[in-house]
């Protein structure tokens, strides 16, 4: 695109109200969902359960949920209708038609993702929403009535929304100095390097979004890193994509892999549960893993893994100011231009204010009993709302459109290098921190 | 040069991906352990992370 163009689709955004656009509402409609959670006036969103340990399909769906799950199709559509009736009237009557449609998919995603031996692998409800929509999408296509149903954008930052609610800063030093020493020392070295090795040796200048979103799932936390980080830096939904489906096949491995390392090269619990914290994208996964080890293990695994995932939304703000100061400038243009701090400002994804907003006040204001009882509503209806996304993107992506990604094997060449180096430096962090030679142990 | 990477770096999915499966299929990682897993992709997901930061909290 070139710079007029993004300029003149920058000035006509920043000349419609906050009202007429789908960027703030993420933000409106996430404000509301925490509002009316923590107010008590919603609850949990009722969904398809766990089954497959001893246990059929059907008792995932039991006759008395179901009324709950029609519940949680009217509460959804009931808040995307509200946003779309401001900005984007003429397509509400489509929507209306559409949406349960997508709706159906997602509970079908949830119930398949449910299924516990194939989700201790991964296999959850986000990967079969994107198979269920890429399956239609490259099959039958996607019906035209259907596309109105498909609002990727408005699903994705409105789930982003409710996720900075459980960014909780105020966790970051549960285990003192020495897990910020692994999770946070560690995790932007290998961002930062990830990203210029792209730039530098990869030569993926057209393929920046999908950089920063297989960087970030790398070296934070896997999905919701590379969807925060990729929608921040406006990347391209597949990219978004085959980030999270190159992260999964190797962390599958890793999660198996890594405890038989540790035991066989004979390195403590203590170091080995901080570096399978530190370098496992997933963090059920890292629980997992960790419990093949032992107890303590897990318990430094696990927390390493929550603090690292605090840095979300620290590298999702970064990546979006640096996106729309410097790096939309590069793209558009090589002459050198000053972007204004107005113009920073009209080009910032305005979902990470809430996102940002949500996490800040979660921290530092309400009460940890508030966030306690509200979490599991919040979570409900984020998890959801990602299983729409990811309908949504199976519905508009194309195979062949996914399969010119990988062409050159860059991305899989970045996300090796990236976690080889994760790896090495994570295993030297947490030696360093968690071996008891230079600091003493905070437990 | 950039042949050879993409070789490699295709052989190297390619095992990847055999491996992913064969973990997956013999269930190596124990999906019956009651532990969360792979598709727990948030920590409000996996139960034993918030008690772990609890017993940690607790504990210093």
């Amino acid at each position: 695109m070139s710079r007029e163009k993004t300029q003149g689709k920058q000035n006509n955004l920043a000349k419609l109200t906050i009202l007429q656009q789908e960027d703030w509402w993420a933000v409106w409609l996430g404000v509301l969902i925490i509002g009316l959670v923590v107010a008590g006036w919603l609850a949990k969103p009722v969904l398809p359960g766990r089954w497959g340990q001893g246990t059929g399909i059907f008792s995932a769906v039991p006759p008395e949920i179901l009324t709950g799950i029609v519940l949680t199709g009217l509460v959804s559509l009931t808040v995307f209708a509200l946003s779309i009736f401001f900005y984007g009237r003429k397509s509400l009557g489509k929507f209306l038609l559409a949406f349960p449609v997508v709706f159906i998919l997602a509970i079908a995603a949830e119930l398949l993702g449910g299924y516990t031996p194939l989700r201790h692998y991964g296999i959850n409800n986000v990967i079969w929403a994107l198979v269920l929509g890429l399956f239609i999408s490259n099959t039958v296509k996607t019906p035209e009535f259907l596309k109105a149903g498909v609002r990727t954008e408005l699903y994705i930052k409105t789930g982003l929304v409710l996720l900075g609610a459980s960014i909780l800063f105020d966790r970051m030093l549960a285990l003192g100095a020495l897990g910020l020493g692994v999770a946070w020392m560690v995790t932007p070295v290998v961002l930062v390097f990830m990203y210029w090795f792209s730039q530098k040796y990869l030569k993926m200048q057209e393929q920046r979004g999908l950089a920063i979103a297989v960087a970030s799932a790398t070296s934070v936390c896997g999905v919701s890193a590379a969807i925060a980080a990729g929608t921040a830096a406006k990347a391209k939904k597949e990219e978004i994509s085959l980030a999270i489906s190159v992260t999964l096949i190797f962390t599958i491995i890793m999660m198996v892999a890594m405890p038989a390392v540790i035991r066989i090269a004979g390195i403590s619990d203590t170091v080995g549960g901080a570096w399978l914290g530190g370098t496992i994208d997933a963090t059920g996964a890292v629980v997992a893993s960790a419990s093949m080890l032992s107890e303590q293990a897990m318990e430094i695994a696990s927390v390493i893994k929550m603090i690292q995932n605090i840095l979300i939304g620290v590298i999702a703000f970064a990546v979006a100011v640096i996106w729309v100061s410097v790096d939309e400038k590069g793209v558009a243009t090589t002459e050198k231009v000053k972007v204004s701090p107005l113009e920073i400002w009209n080009r910032l994804p305005k979902f990470i204010i809430g996102f940002i907003g949500a996490s800040l006040i979660f921290s530092f204001v309400v009460p940890d009993g508030v966030v306690q009882a509200s979490s599991g509503a919040i979570n409900g209806f984020r998890n959801f709302f990602f299983t729409l996304a990811f309908v949504s993107i199976g519905l508009e992506s194309n195979f062949k459109k996914m399969a010119g990604m990988v062409k050159g094997g860059s991305p899989v060449t970045l996300y090796i290098v990236g976690q080889t180096v994760n790896l090495v430096l994570t295993l030297l962090a947490a030696y360093v921190f968690f071996s008891g030679q230079f600091f003493p142990l905070p437990f | 040069m950039g042949k050879m990477r993409a070789f490699f770096t295709w052989v190297i999915l390619a095992a990847a991906i055999v491996a992913a499966l064969l973990i997956t299929v013999f269930d190596t990682g124990g999906s019956a352990s009651g532990t969360s897993g792979a598709g727990d992709i948030w920590w409000v997901d996996a139960p034993e992370v918030e008690q772990s930061y609890r017993d940690t909290v607790n504990n210093r």
